[in-house]
């Protein structure tokens, strides 16, 4: 796991009780590690960090955005290589931190390690993501063509979220009877193989 | 009960098509349906005008006519018994309607091909090819284990343009897709649908 040295120089830096007290730092990592929340609306992570709350430190503004920034950087990494609380201990260890600020973090780390991990794999590139589908079935009667149809008709859309994109996009198509049974087999086919490896 | 509607001139037309036997009927029906796909050669027109006695122009509202019956009862699917009854109601002997709706009935399906082509095409589903993938680690996080199925569908959009999509699902949504989609198929067997399709003839 590689940290760069501006960062490993300011999480020394906040290493240091007189630096930055225990108390300060707890404040200061429960705000970071709450930054991650869920945005209800869409579903998504939105890490945000109230600037206005870090007015109340008692560390000066360009130190405290460094550690700040520092802090992100390692929870990143931590929960990247997917750490144990062992392992996170041993790495604050080296760097310097006290038993009592190393306790207080695996604590947090713990908690919101999945989440983080959540987060980060929404960055990646993936095909368009199926999320709902909405179907319709239709009668087709007649057209300005051709009269006495008579045929059913279905009317499928397919909800998808892209990467990068909060509006979620459609795909839409139709289909007949037939089709639609192929389609629906195909899909059991494919369920019934993830079912399959689930249970190896 | 569906019917041909002809119009005052087309009615005129029908009469004038009496004073002629069934066999010329069945020329006239012949030329007709070349006529739909390649437009009459005016000199041939005036030549087989000349061989009946009758001025061209009166041959060619035949022949049109002739030609919107076909392609009339091919836009109605019209029936044998519907077309006879429609041609006689204004007029037309027995023996020549039967011509005519002979030529009807055997161009019926070629023309209806025809005008599907001209239907309304959205983009319609051919095929799907699906894997099964398990997310080991990406860029930004390691150590994974995410089932994924990606779906490769492939659609026609009717004017022979072929599109394909692909596109990805985990196993919830997967899921949900295959439970809905079986649910639509299962409504066409509802008593609702079946009431439908009985009644709307």
């Amino acid at each position: 796991m590689e940290i760069n040295s501006k960062s490993v120089a300011a999480l020394k830096y906040a290493a240091n009780d007189e630096n930055l007290s225990t108390q300060s730092f707890e404040a200061l990592i429960k705000l970071i590690f709450d930054s991650f929340i869920v945005d209800l609306k869409v579903g998504k992570l939105v890490p945000k960090l109230e600037t206005k709350n870090l007015d109340t430190f008692d560390v000066p503004k360009v130190e405290l955005k460094e550690i700040s920034a520092s802090f992100y950087t390692l929870i990143a990494e931590f929960a990247r290589h997917n750490f144990d609380t062992v392992s996170v201990s041993t790495f604050l260890e080296d760097t310097g931190f006290s038993n009592e600020k190393i306790n207080i973090f695996s604590q947090f780390y713990l908690e919101k390690r999945e989440i983080i991990r959540l987060f980060l794999s929404s960055t990646t590139a993936s095909f368009p993501h199926v999320v709902d589908v909405n179907w319709r079935l239709d009668y087709i009667v007649k057209e300005n063509n051709l009269e006495r149809i008579n045929e059913p008709v279905y009317l499928i859309e397919l909800k998808v979220e892209k990467s990068g994109e909060t509006e979620l996009s459609k795909v839409q198509f139709s289909c007949t009877v037939e089709q639609l049974q192929d389609l629906v087999f195909k899909l059991k086919e494919a369920s019934k193989s993830v079912e399959r490896l689930a249970q190896i | 009960m569906v019917q041909l509607h002809f119009n005052d001139r087309q009615k005129e037309t029908i009469i004038f098509l009496n004073s002629f036997d069934d066999s010329i009927i069945g020329e006239f029906c012949r030329i007709s349906t070349e006529s739909i796909h390649k437009e009459i050669n005016s000199k041939t027109l005036n030549n087989a005008a000349a061989k009946l006695n009758i001025p061209p122009m009166q041959l060619k509202e035949m022949l049109d006519l002739i030609a919107w019956i076909i392609i009339e009862g091919a836009r109605l699917s019209i029936n044998e018994k519907e077309l006879q009854e429609s041609m006689i109601i204004v007029g037309l002997k027995n023996e020549l309607a039967n011509v005519i709706v002979a030529s009807v009935m055997n161009n019926m399906h070629l023309l209806q091909n025809y005008m599907s082509n001209m239907r309304i095409n959205t983009l319609s589903y051919n095929n799907l090819e699906w894997r099964l993938d398990v997310k080991l680690a990406t860029r930004s996080v390691l150590e994974l284990l995410e089932p994924e199925v990606i779906l490769k569908f492939d659609f026609d959009d009717g004017k022979n343009k072929k599109e394909v999509k692909i596109l990805q699902t985990d196993v919830v949504n997967l899921n949900n897709l295959t439970n809905n989609l079986e649910e639509a198929l299962n409504e066409i067997k509802s008593n609702h649908c079946r009431r439908v399709f009985r009644n709307i003839v």
